[in-house]
């Protein structure tokens, strides 16, 4: 065999390996591959065809023989080895070692996931498809059901599932139920409590109903392109799970039984009597309700006398003013401040743990009113900044484009959201309570400010308060235990001196010893 | 079996009579001494801040096991990535360099004890320096109060993690008789074992799931953080045994090339 033979038949390989390489990394052929695997070929046809009689004695011989043998055993033993570990990746056991056993869930969680039927899949939606906490917390719920695997999507190489899932925040774990036909859920929220409520909520055999009052000029949720569209939310409210249905109450004679939540964003033409009784009604039968406001224009006032009354009958008084803050506003918006920014929120379930900021534009005033009867809860969940004050000449602001806190306008905070919890016992009206979270804005939740701040996050946390989906199960966030530690200077020299540097000392003379030993 | 410890024990020896097995010690101790007191002493003086600004958040996450024990075990297990190579690198190379592997290869003994007394000696020098670096846990549980069970389960990692590298190292070994080349491969694969998910990480390519479950620091990540997994302990000696396997294949192919 010439020595060229030989190389051609190493260079082959080489080309090969590289070309299968990349076609694995790159998953595909391109050039680089294309170029490598035909060299490669090339290069192997060569070595064969200039070596022919030695290879053929070669394959013949006792090496050839014992060549064949190794192999043949080498990818038996490896074959082996990779079906175990394939199987212990199917069935494998932990250990949780951490002293608040941080990597397990609680016994909630096991037994919700332990209780799956169907398959149920996570689809984490991260920058760059990646994000070690949410592998982690999704591995330990893994780790309790075959049922329950996961994927890690980077939703700029995947736009199509995010489109799919209506995922629309960076961070959002969507979860389908029952495959690709099944139901699905979006929580935004990364803690084992989120994911457990979510799981339940996507389990459920039967999705709730979300309807919005439709006919007299409301944000359209249909309306996904206009700015003042509610396309936006309705996405995020479908990806939570529930049914978004347009509600045409005065053609019905009453609002649907199947109704979980029933939204009035923001009527601009008055509602018929029958429309308000049917309201009034639903909420007496323990109906949950979102009403929002916009504020009166002089030059194109809205008759909504029927609708601040219905709140009014409910305990919240709604404001004929807009709330003005000139100094916590979106920056980039109008300098009059007609966008206050709001960083104080109620005890409240809705707001628990709420510490982002969020903004409500043409917002009116809400205060709880002065006699309220028995049985109602009214609670402010949302308040602008000390800088803010309810402007109450309407006129001034809309037509020169002017605002001046004076002595009728109501100092801030000002509250722009108002939860209510009726109490039906109480009323004489059966069991149960009607729930109502009025809004002083309606702009809050629209395609232009609903992906702004928190915006999504609140106006979702109060569809989940209304119709009973808040704390499913309420686990406690556990965390890795709190750590002392006290070595006074001193001390820490001692110890220092002792235990770092003595040992290798103590190693490098004796390597000295046996360097010198041997070299004599 | 008695024939691999004769060998072990011998080999063993071996190391302790060459200057090259302080060295290495020394080194890693120095490393791993300078990591512990450098992340102990920010620890410190994080406390004491947070203590004296009485904030009680931040001192809640304060954990001495994820604040100095695993970023010091993380620092140690790419420093065996260098120093491993130093070690297993003469095993097999020497014995051919000086003409003593012929001599070994016709004793009345087989491959598989050779291979297995020469990884038995190597593993025992290796947990011999791990050992060594148990006291700086003991400095933590005698002046603090670490989580034991983490320690101990980041400990076992990187046993574990020592014990895969030397396999490597004896594979690379027997493959040459030149101890450059028989530390540099070596070096080689075990990078490449770190940095193989680097690609997955991106993002891309159809072999992410695979890519994952082959990188090495991703399973000695979760023992550190007080995980003890089958899936891991399986891929650990799946880890050894095949590169034992082809150590052993390598010498024994020497029989009939």
């Amino acid at each position: 065999m010439r020595r060229s033979a030989a190389l051609y038949g190493i260079l082959g390989l080489v080309l090969l390996s590289f070309g299968l390489v990349d076609y694995f990394i790159s998953s595909g052929f391109r050039l680089f591959v294309w170029v490598n695997l035909i060299c490669g070929i090339f290069a192997i046809v060569l070595w064969i065809t200039s070596s022919r009689s030695e290879l053929s004695s070669i394959t013949t011989g006792r090496s050839a023989r014992y060549g064949a043998n190794a192999v043949i055993y080498s990818a038996a033993y490896i074959g082996l080895l990779v079906a175990i570990n394939y199987i212990s990746t199917l069935h494998h056991t932990r250990l949780d070692l951490t002293a608040e056993k941080v990597y397990s869930l609680s016994s909630q969680s096991v037994n919700v996931v332990k209780g799956l039927q169907k398959p149920l899949k996570f689809y984490g939606f991260f920058q760059g498809g990646d994000s070690p906490a949410a592998r982690e917390l999704y591995e330990t719920f893994a780790y309790y059901s075959p049922k329950l695997t996961y994927e890690l999507v980077d939703p700029d190489k995947h736009p199509e599932l995010a489109e799919r899932f209506k995922v629309s925040v960076m961070g959002t774990t969507h979860l389908q139920y029952g495959g690709d036909n099944g139901e699905g859920t979006n929580v935004t929220e990364l803690t084992e409590e989120a994911l457990t409520n979510a799981i339940i909520r996507a389990t459920r055999s039967s999705k709730k109903v979300v309807e919005f009052l439709d006919g007299h000029g409301e944000a359209d949720p249909d309306d996904a392109g206009a700015q003042s569209g509610y396309g936006t939310v309705k996405k995020d409210l479908e990806g939570e799970g529930y049914e978004v249905r347009k509600l045409e109450l005065a053609q019905l004679p009453k609002v649907p039984d199947d109704a979980n939540l029933v939204v009035v964003a923001g009527p601009i033409k008055p509602l018929g009597q029958h429309e308000i009784d049917s309201l009034n009604d639903y909420l007496k039968q323990g109906g949950r309700m979102i009403a929002m406001y916009r504020p009166q224009r002089p030059d194109n006032p809205i008759d909504e006398a029927a609708m601040v009354k219905l709140a009014g009958d409910w305990g919240v008084k709604v404001g004929n003013d807009i709330v003005v803050d000139q100094v916590v506003r979106l920056f980039e918006g109008p300098a009059l401040g007609l966008n206050p920014i709001v960083q104080t929120y109620g005890e409240h379930p809705i707001t628990k743990d709420f510490k982002q900021r969020t903004v409500f534009p043409m917002a009116r005033s809400l205060s709880a009113e002065p006699n309220l009867k028995p049985g109602l809860t009214v609670t402010p969940i949302a308040k602008t900044s000390d800088t803010s004050w309810a402007e109450v000449d309407l006129d001034t602001l809309f037509r020169q484009q002017k605002a001046e806190l004076t002595a009728k306008d109501t100092r801030g905070p000002i509250a722009v959201v108002m939860a209510v919890d009726g109490n039906l016992e109480q009323f004489g009206l059966g069991k149960g309570d009607a729930r109502m979270v009025v809004f002083g804005s309606t702009e809050f939740a629209d395609n232009q400010y609903a992906t702004q701040f928190f915006n999504r996050d609140f106006f979702v946390n109060s569809a989940d308060w209304l119709t009973g989906e808040e704390n499913s199960i309420s686990i406690r966030p556990r965390s890795i235990r709190a750590s002392r530690f006290r070595l006074t200077t001193g001390q820490f020299s001692i110890v220092f001196a002792f235990a770092v540097l003595l040992l290798p000392e103590m190693l490098l003379i004796a390597g000295i010893v046996v360097w010198w030993e041997r070299r004599n | 079996m008695k024939n691999s410890f004769t060998i072990a024990g011998k080999e063993l020896a071996g190391y302790f009579l060459q200057p090259v097995a302080y060295v290495v010690m020394t080194v890693f101790l120095l490393l791993g001494g300078f990591f512990f007191f450098a992340l102990l002493r920010y620890f410190e003086v994080t406390l004491t801040a947070y203590s004296a600004m009485q904030n009680p958040e931040v001192l809640q996450r304060l954990n001495l096991n994820e604040r100095v024990i695993e970023p010091m075990l993380h620092n140690l297990a790419i420093v065996l990535v260098i120093l491993v190579p130093a070690i297993t690198m003469r095993s097999f190379a020497e014995e051919k360099r000086t003409g003593t592997y012929e001599l070994l290869l016709t004793a009345p003994i087989r491959t598989g004890e050779i291979v297995a007394g020469k990884f038995i000696a190597a593993a025992a020098f290796m947990l011999i320096m791990i050992g060594l670096a148990g006291m700086f846990p003991l400095i933590l549980v005698a002046f603090g109060n670490p989580e034991v069970g983490v320690m101990f389960s980041g400990y076992l990692g990187l046993a574990f993690l020592s014990i895969s590298f030397v396999s490597i190292g004896l594979f690379t070994s027997s493959l040459t008789q030149n101890q450059i080349i028989a530390a540099i491969s070596c070096f080689g694969l075990l990078l490449l074992l770190f940095v193989i998910s680097w690609p997955a990480q991106a993002g891309g390519g159809s072999l992410v799931g695979l890519v994952r479950y082959l990188s090495l620091p991703d399973h000695f990540a979760q023992m550190v953080t007080g995980i003890i997994d089958t899936r891991d302990i399986v891929y650990f000696l799946s880890l050894i045994f095949v590169a034992l396997f082809l150590t052993q294949r390598s010498v024994e192919s020497a029989r009939w090339r």
